[in-house]
């Protein structure tokens, strides 16, 4: 094959200094040459010889009639006759490249691959169907320095693409799944690199105006755009806030919030400012994070101190974000809750907002980063009316009470 | 020997966390060791309120990384009530 390469070259020079018939000459020698080879390797199959037989008759052709037009048929002739075979493949159902393809990976084919193998031949007819055409185009009307450069570098660039066009329609769902995840991470990214921009210098501009909780003014455009990464994340069709009306803006609350994917944190961040959080980071975070994450309200301890701080930032008048389940439910469901929200709650005498998150497992869920094939998903925020604990509530009871709430307004919503 | 303190904070560890009574000993960190988490600490306080009446905030200031650190800090407690 690699040998059929010089096959144009030669003629063309040949042609140059020698003409026609002693084009046809070289091509007849270099026809004989592979095939000679070829049998001398016991390779009968019809890629193996089509071309240095192709090159002997029609070499021989040119030397008798010189007509460089003969010469030019080669390569047209070649791309004849594996549109042919593709094509008897399609028709007969009989297909050549599941064979190849085995060969080449060493390994019987799975039924995906084996499907996506067969649907392919009709893809190469196609692909086979064009470089005949545009070589039969050279033939008729293209100058033979054109002809020479299609023939011999042109179609492989042309055969290249398709092959690459061919391995990402096979392994279009791993390509999928990157395209998602890059798409998904990379606004992520973006989108805090933007936040962290623009809201530090707001937040240095807030505390040079020495205005009270400067933290705000970077949560707030955190916020905006979180709310942005969320709408044009791959997958969602809509993100939706239903607030009661009963929450007051004026007010801090502890916010208790169902939890299935690492993105219910950005998106509560999307629509509370003022907003601290626990974190169960062991050691404190690095340098270069310390200085956002505390920005971002990530509370800087864990234990007894983490809730003497939580409880200072409660009546300094901001708000708190708690996962009361500990960890992120599978299948949706509201997990049992560990009572110290319910505590903080009774301790610093400050109402708990329930908040149902539905939609975020859709795009990523718990025991894995990549981000779901899932389409017109809907991203929806439930706060429901804020709650106390009743005189005399202990802190299980109150936990218990504020849990069955928010299964009953999950049923009720889903219904 | 082990104090009564001692003994009942180990109980309500065990039953609160499912963890094994050999497991919760005055050595064992509860972050580290017994793989607490903060919200796991804030139940263990309220736990332990309701058992000997403290008011966390006001008895309980140092930091508490260990079953030991609770005990001492209890056993201060009962010893200045």
């Amino acid at each position: 094959m690699i040998f059929s390469l010089l096959y144009i070259v030669v003629a063309v020079i040949v042609y140059n200094y020698a003409g026609t018939s002693m084009a046809g000459l070289a091509l007849c020698i270099m026809g004989v040459s592979n095939l000679s080879f070829q049998l001398w390797k016991k390779r009968y199959s019809l890629d193996a010889l089509i071309s240095p037989l192709l090159a002997v008759i029609l070499g021989l052709c040119a030397f008798f009639i010189p007509d460089f037009i003969i010469i030019k048929l080669y390569p047209l002739l070649i791309s004849l006759v594996f549109l042919l075979f593709f094509f008897y493949a399609v028709i007969t159902k009989k297909y050549p490249l599941i064979g190849w393809v085995e060969k080449f990976k060493k390994r019987p084919l799975s039924n995906q691959e084996t499907i996506d193998i067969k649907k392919s031949h009709i893809f190469w007819v196609i692909v086979l169907g064009i470089n005949t055409l545009i070589h039969l185009y050279f033939v008729l009307y293209g100058s033979v320095n054109a002809w020479a450069l299609y023939s011999f570098a042109g179609w492989y660039l042309y055969f290249g693409i398709a092959i690459i066009i061919q391995l990402s329609f096979v392994h279009r769902e791993t390509l999928s799944r990157w395209f998602r995840n890059i798409w998904g991470y990379g606004l992520f990214v973006l989108s805090i690199a933007i936040a962290f921009i623009f809201g530090v210098s707001s937040y240095y501009i807030s505390k040079i105006l020495s205005k009270p909780k400067p933290h705000i003014i970077f949560q707030r455009i955190v916020a905006r755009m979180f709310r942005f990464f969320f709408r044009n994340s791959p997958g969602v069709k809509k993100l939706s806030l239903i607030k009661s009306d009963a929450i007051k803006n004026d007010k801090p609350y502890i916010y208790i919030a169902s939890h299935q994917s690492w993105l219910d944190y950005p998106l509560m961040g999307a629509y509370i400012v003022d907003l601290y959080h626990l974190t169960n980071k062991k050691k404190a975070f690095a340098w270069y994070l310390r200085f956002t994450a505390r920005l971002l309200g990530v509370i800087d301890g864990i234990g007894n101190q983490a809730l003497y701080i939580l409880l200072q930032k409660l009546r300094n008048g901001s708000n708190v974000l708690i996962f009361p389940e500990g960890s992120r439910s599978v299948d949706g469901k509201i997990g049992n809750f560990k009572n110290g929200a319910f505590a903080l709650s009774i301790k610093s005498d400050i109402e708990v907002v329930p908040v149902l998150i539905s939609g975020t497992k859709l795009l990523v869920k718990k025991g894995s980063l990549n981000w779901l094939a899932n389409k017109n998903v809907t991203i929806e925020v439930q706060m429901l009316p804020p709650v106390k604990a009743n005189a005399k509530e202990d802190v299980s009871s109150f936990a218990n009470r504020v849990r069955a709430m928010m299964i009953a307004s999950q049923k009720n919503h889903n219904d | 020997m082990q104090s009564d303190t001692a003994k009942r904070v180990q109980e309500i560890i065990v039953e609160q966390f499912e963890k094994k009574p050999e497991d919760v000993t005055v050595d064992k960190s509860l972050l580290d060791d017994l793989e607490l988490d903060s919200l796991d600490i804030f139940d263990l306080i309220c736990a332990l309120e309701d058992e000997y009446g403290f008011h966390f905030e006001r008895e309980m200031e140092s930091s508490i990384n260990t079953v030991g650190d609770i005990i001492t800090q209890i056993e201060v407690y009962l010893s200045q009530k």
